[in-house]
């Protein structure tokens, strides 16, 4: 009986179902006094690339300048980038450090209901949405971990070439590999 | 004297520095080479009495371990390993000396993850961990050497199980093992022995530094009931072992990573039991797909 359970249990973790793409009316506040509206925030858009941080992980460090990088070479190309902290410790004290460090606002999202929609996990999750609030991209910035490379696969701004370009991105999913997102 | 189980996640360098068989919390399989040299400078006898070795009396042991470690495509979670060791042991005693070994007891170990390090503020990682040694490596009763250096391994089939608690706190990972190995009988020289049950107790405690060098300390102890023999206890066989460990960390690329350490039996009576007081160093190479 406890083997039965236990096997279930196995069952359901292993199969449980992937988290929906519908992003609920959210209102939530940056750390620069600015505040995003979802889904309308979408909308303003030609694409808007959802990144999730963490402000301890080696990661999402790694990846800061490539970050900075991609802000602002889609800011003139109709690509809004969002950097969200959906952690249970984020205050706006603790990142606006990180807009001293150069990165864009981080905007705060308590209770990870952002997270939970769109089925972030882990730091760099990716999501990037089209101006209809569609998800046309979903995953890791490149392949990169923790030590830029110059030969990474950039899947990130792979997504937007393509959206911006009009075309449908080349994949719509990569792998994140970010620390786990402490979301409770 | 630890039993060889996969060890997998938190984020980081971390959770893999105390087991280098570990899979990262992205990471999909991995290669590993594990060099051991140690040295036995004492012996707890079975009392717990700690002794020097006698005058002319000298043993080192080395162990070149090859690792491989595997996600299961379906159940990410689970991830299973296996440890293939080749054993050498140089002694001397008695004005003789000799240096013999071969392949050693290999090691096929699982692991599944039901909560990962750090998802929860207040609820740590939870792991369960399941492992069978096979008697692939020369029991010491077959050993044909005279001092026994060829004798790579235990003699028996052993099992077991255990479970995995660990928790992030920011750079910090902390992890706790209980494990419990169970060995098989076997008959040796006409005689059916079967060694007693063990447990293992572990701790340690990991700090990742930025660009994920990670420095660790582990203890551990592990406890040995009375063996049996013919169907009788045979009291004061019962064994006992604190390790104490200092691991590093160093990152080479996103896949490749070299770690280092030391480990050592304290020399403090009561720690030790029918067992032999060593100090010992090991370097691994890891590369890990991920």
């Amino acid at each position: 009986m406890v083997l039965r359970a236990l096997l279930l249990g196995l069952v359901l973790v292993a199969c449980r179902p992937a988290h929906t793409a519908s992003v609920p009316p959210l209102v939530l506040h940056d750390t620069a006094g600015g505040t995003a509206s979802f889904p309308a925030v979408l909308a303003e858009s030609k694409a808007t690339a959802v990144v999730f941080y963490s402000d301890h992980c080696p990661c999402f460090r790694a990846h800061e300048e490539r970050i900075k990088e991609i802000a602002r070479d889609y800011a003139g190309r109709g690509v809004k980038l969002l950097l969200v902290d959906s952690e249970v410790d984020a205050t706006a004290e603790r990142d606006a450090k990180a807009t001293e460090r150069g990165l864009p606002p981080v905007v705060l999202d308590p209770g990870a209901k952002l997270a939970d929609a769109v089925g972030a996990d882990y730091a760099t999750y990716t999501v990037v949405f089209d101006a209809e609030g569609r998800i046309r991209y979903r995953g890791g910035i490149d392949t990169d971990k923790n030590q830029p490379t110059a030969g990474a696969t950039p899947y990130l701004r792979d997504a937007l070439d393509d959206l911006v370009a009009g075309k449908e991105p080349r994949r719509s999913e990569g792998k994140a590999l970010g620390c786990a997102l402490q979301k409770q | 004297m630890i039993p060889r189980l996969a060890a997998a996640q938190a984020c980081c360098a971390g959770s893999g520095a105390v087991t280098p068989g570990r899979l990262g919390l992205h990471d999909d399989a991995l290669v590993a080479l594990q060099l051991k040299a140690t040295h036995t400078y004492a012996t707890f006898d079975r009392n717990g009495h700690y002794a020097t070795p006698p005058s002319g009396s000298s043993e080192q042991g080395f162990e070149q371990d090859l690792i491989g470690s595997l996600r299961l495509p379906v159940i990410d979670r689970a991830q299973v390993a296996v440890l293939v060791p080749f054993v050498q042991t140089r002694r001397s005693a008695r004005g003789d000396s000799e240096f013999g070994g071969g392949f050693g007891d290999i090691n096929l170990s699982a692991r599944y993850d039901f909560l990962y390090a750090g998802q929860r503020r207040w609820i740590p990682g939870i792991a369960a961990l399941a492992g069978v040694t096979f008697p692939s490596g020369r029991a010491p009763e077959s050993a044909t050497n005279a001092l026994a250096t060829d004798a790579t391994g235990v003699g028996a089939f052993q099992g077991n199980a255990g479970i995995a608690i660990e928790q992030s706190f920011g750079p910090w990972l902390v992890t706790l093992y209980g494990i419990v190995a169970k060995r098989a009988a076997r008959t040796a020289n006409g005689i059916r022995s079967v060694l007693g049950t063990q447990w293992t107790a572990l701790g340690s405690v990991a700090y990742t530094f930025p660009g994920e060098y990670a420095l660790a300390l582990s203890a551990s102890y592990t406890g040995e009931g009375d063996a049996e023999t013919a169907g009788i206890d045979a009291p004061g066989t019962a064994r006992r072992t604190t390790l104490l460990g200092l691991t590093g960390v160093l990152p080479l690329t996103d896949h490749l990573r070299l770690q280092g350490g030391l480990s050592g039996n304290p020399p403090v009576p009561s720690l030790g039991k029918n067992q032999p007081a060593t100090i010992g160093v090991l370097v691994t190479g890891v590369y890990a797909w991920y």
